[in-house]
């Protein structure tokens, strides 16, 4: 994961929950980075989730919803480093089909070494779009915390049917997102 | 320090961190950026060198003389690295039958699928609606994709799973299909559209190359036809060569007969005085031979030898004697000199060029043509030495010799010829000056046309200067003419000393 991946965590828990909680969380998931991080950086998936599951403990919280929370926080803190000009953010719709294949696309251009999921994209009705997500991590939960995010961001309210999910046993998770553009 | 202080100083210090962190990120972007440029400069130039490459192919196609199936293979070879296509194949129009043949198959690994195989060598495929019989028929590229209802056989196979479509384009010479090559196309998404005009313009090449062939064959084949007639023309030269010869040995004849006459009809009249001389001597010999014999009888003996003496005159023919053998000696010597030179003139020309003084050659020419001269012109002669060259002597005698007979023949009374050899800037050069009648100027260019003479029937042949000037060009020298009508003609020879 890249290395913002774990910036944003930590202004977000230092913000919340202040730095002690952040220090115990860093030295009891005992990280190879020590939990010095850069942006730019590559870290293994694996610290993410040492410190995802210590902070679950800390706060009781389960790991899902922490996730989830975590992506709506981080969905303003990544828009920060697009250059918006190029995208067209007219409707959140409009928005979330470049997901794939515009944003995630360039940070795979820039960081070549970044793993990024895939999004396949369903659209029947105007006030519907269903993501499909694919991705080793099978971090949906990330995903619908980001949507939260993107919703609060386009002052679309959504509502989300995951009826897939690959935690369940499917090969994707199956986002259906209805939005209200009234 | 108070914790509000560290939480003011780590404020200041997230702060200053993500101004770095926005400052790396976009430098980063910019790096990104020119890669990207320079990874696609860098693209473009493999694209054009793969480009380069196969008009490489089609130039060695070509230059070295390839056949076009070597061509099409290394072609295939390129094109396949060059476009990472899943396969390619090549159809040759096989004539006069006028069908395709399918004559290479290129795929990434040893084993060809087999329904692949069928499907593009089955007859169906090369009459009816496959690829390569619509660019048969149409003359132009066509683009298959898997999607197209148009060629069921092939959607079904494929069925997107091995590829996404595939390109046929035609190599045509003079307007007619002489090969088709398929390539297929694995992915829509990644497919550079730029190779098929880099491809299309690469096939039009290779045509221009074949029609390019075609002509050269052609050229061929023509060159091969002159080249035989020039071989039955050299034969007929050689011919002619010798028919001058032979004819200017007939004008040479009468002279060389009566330039014999003359030395064998005094060595016969010399030889018949020695005859009696002989007698003479066989008498005397058998009275001294008594003399010796019989010393009873000496004083008689003596007597009769003294009268005989004196009746033959002894004293003379012992004085006569030695000048009148070494005469007939030299008669016969001049018989033989010229019997030679006939000879070797009349001999078919020297198989190879050798050694030879010019010099010699104008000499023996003087030789040969010595009666023609003798009551017709007083020759003057100023032979500087002059290099051995390698050269056919035989044959520039025959030149020589032709001047000279011309020249006597353009003196009407009495005239002079003068000969003049030197060695000037690299060349032998012989000039042969006669003061006879000279050359019309509007005739000047013809003299050297073969059968172009003034002479009456019998008397020229209009070879002799035709021929000398082939074998003064075979000696890669040149012959010149000046002349002035009523006034004289003179003829330059240039021989290149190498
Ligand atoms: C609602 C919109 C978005 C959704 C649903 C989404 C979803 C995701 C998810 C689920 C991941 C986790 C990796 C994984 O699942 O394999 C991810 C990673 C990432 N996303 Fe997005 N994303 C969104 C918008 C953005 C935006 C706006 C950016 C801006 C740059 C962005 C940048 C990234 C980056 C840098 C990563 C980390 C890749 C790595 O190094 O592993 N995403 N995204
Ligand atoms: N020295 C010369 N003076 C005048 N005319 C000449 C001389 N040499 C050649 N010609 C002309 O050139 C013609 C061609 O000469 P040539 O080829 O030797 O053939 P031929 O002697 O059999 O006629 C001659 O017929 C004559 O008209
Ligand atoms: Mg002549």
């Amino acid at each position: 994961m890249q290395g913002v991946i774990y910036t944003i965590l930590a202004d977000m828990v230092i913000d919340n929950y202040g730095m002690e909680l952040w220090n115990e969380v860093i030295s009891e998931a005992s990280l190879d980075s020590g939990g010095a991080f850069t942006a730019g950086v590559q870290y293994s998936d694996s610290e993410l989730i040492g410190i995802v599951n210590q902070l679950s403990q800390k706060l009781s919280v389960p790991v899902k919803d922490l996730i989830k929370v975590y992506g709506e926080y981080l969905f303003p803190q990544l828009l920060k480093q697009l250059p918006l000009n190029d995208l067209d953010m007219s409707s959140m719709r409009s928005f979330l089909l470049q997901v794939d294949s515009v944003i995630h696309k360039e940070v795979k251009r820039i960081h070549p070494d970044a793993y990024l999921p895939t999004f396949d994209y369903e659209q029947n009705e105007s006030d519907c779009l269903t993501m499909l997500y694919r991705s080793k991590r099978k971090l949906c939960a990330l995903s619908e915390g980001l949507l939260i995010g993107a919703s609060n961001y386009f002052s679309t309210p959504i509502n989300i049917n995951h009826s897939k999910c690959m935690h369940k046993g499917d090969d994707h998770c199956r986002l259906e997102i209805h939005m209200d553009v009234s | 320090m108070s914790n509000d202080a560290y939480k003011i100083a780590y404020e200041r210090e997230r702060k200053a961190r993500l101004a770095a962190e926005k400052m790396l990120d976009e430098k980063t972007r910019e790096v990104t950026n020119s890669m990207s440029l320079v990874k696609a400069q860098f693209e473009e130039l493999m694209a054009r060198n793969k480009e380069l490459d196969l008009l490489v192919t089609v130039a060695n196609f070509t230059q070295k003389q390839m056949s076009l199936t070597e061509a099409l293979k290394q072609f295939i070879e390129i094109l396949g690295e060059a476009t990472n296509s899943p396969y390619i194949v090549v159809y040759l129009l096989k004539q006069p039958s006028h069908c395709l043949k399918l004559i290479e198959i290129k795929w990434p690994t040893d084993n060809f699928p087999g329904e692949l195989h069928n499907l593009l060598s089955s007859a169906d495929n090369l009459e009816g609606a496959s690829l390569a019989a619509r660019v048969l028929k149409n003359k132009k590229t066509v683009c298959w994709s898997a999607s197209d209802k148009n060629f069921p056989n092939r959607s079904q196979l494929f069925n997107g799973a091995l590829i996404d479509g595939a390109y046929a384009f035609p190599i045509m010479r003079f307007g007619e299909v002489v090969a088709i090559i398929e390539v297929g196309v694995k992915d829509w998404l990644t497919f550079q559209a730029s190779w098929v005009n880099q491809v299309e313009s690469v096939a039009i090449q290779l045509g221009v190359a074949l029609e390019r062939r075609k002509a050269q064959k052609n050229t061929e084949v023509k060159v091969k036809e002159l080249e035989s007639a020039l071989e039955t023309l050299q034969a007929a030269q050689t011919q002619l060569i010798q028919s001058e010869k032979l004819a200017s040995l007939g004008e040479l004849a009468a002279g060389v007969a009566h330039e014999i006459n003359n030395p064998i009809s005094f060595v016969l009249s010399n030889m018949e005085t020695l005859e009696e001389y002989t007698v003479v001597f066989q008498q005397l010999i058998k009275h001294y031979q008594k003399l010796a014999s019989d010393p009873v009888d000496s004083d008689e003996i003596s007597r009769t030898i003294q009268e005989l003496e004196r009746e033959e005159d002894i004293n003379f023919i012992l004085t006569d004697i030695e000048p009148m053998l070494s005469d007939a000696v030299a008669g016969l010597k001049r018989v033989k000199g010229i019997v030679n030179s006939l000879k070797r003139f009349a001999r078919q020309e020297e198989s190879e060029s050798q050694p030879a003084d010019i010099n010699q050659c104008v000499e023996n020419a003087l030789k040969l043509t010595n009666n023609e001269i003798k009551y017709k012109a007083n020759v003057v002669k100023e032979l500087a030495p002059v290099p051995i060259i390698d050269c056919r002597p035989n044959q520039l005698e025959q030149v020589f010799v032709n001047i000279i007979i011309n020249a006597c023949q353009a003196i009407d009374d009495k005239g002079t010829i003068q000969i003049t050899s030197k060695f000037e800037n690299d060349n032998i050069k012989v000039e042969i000056v006669d003061n006879g009648k000279g050359i019309d100027k509007d005739k000047l260019n013809s003299i050297f046309d073969p059968f172009y003479t003034t002479k009456p029937v019998g008397v020229g042949t209009g070879l002799g200067l035709s021929i000398s000037y082939g074998i003064i060009e075979k000696h890669k020298g040149r012959i010149e003419v000046e002349s002035s009508p009523g006034k004289g003609t003179k003829f330059i020879t240039y021989l290149p000393v190498e």
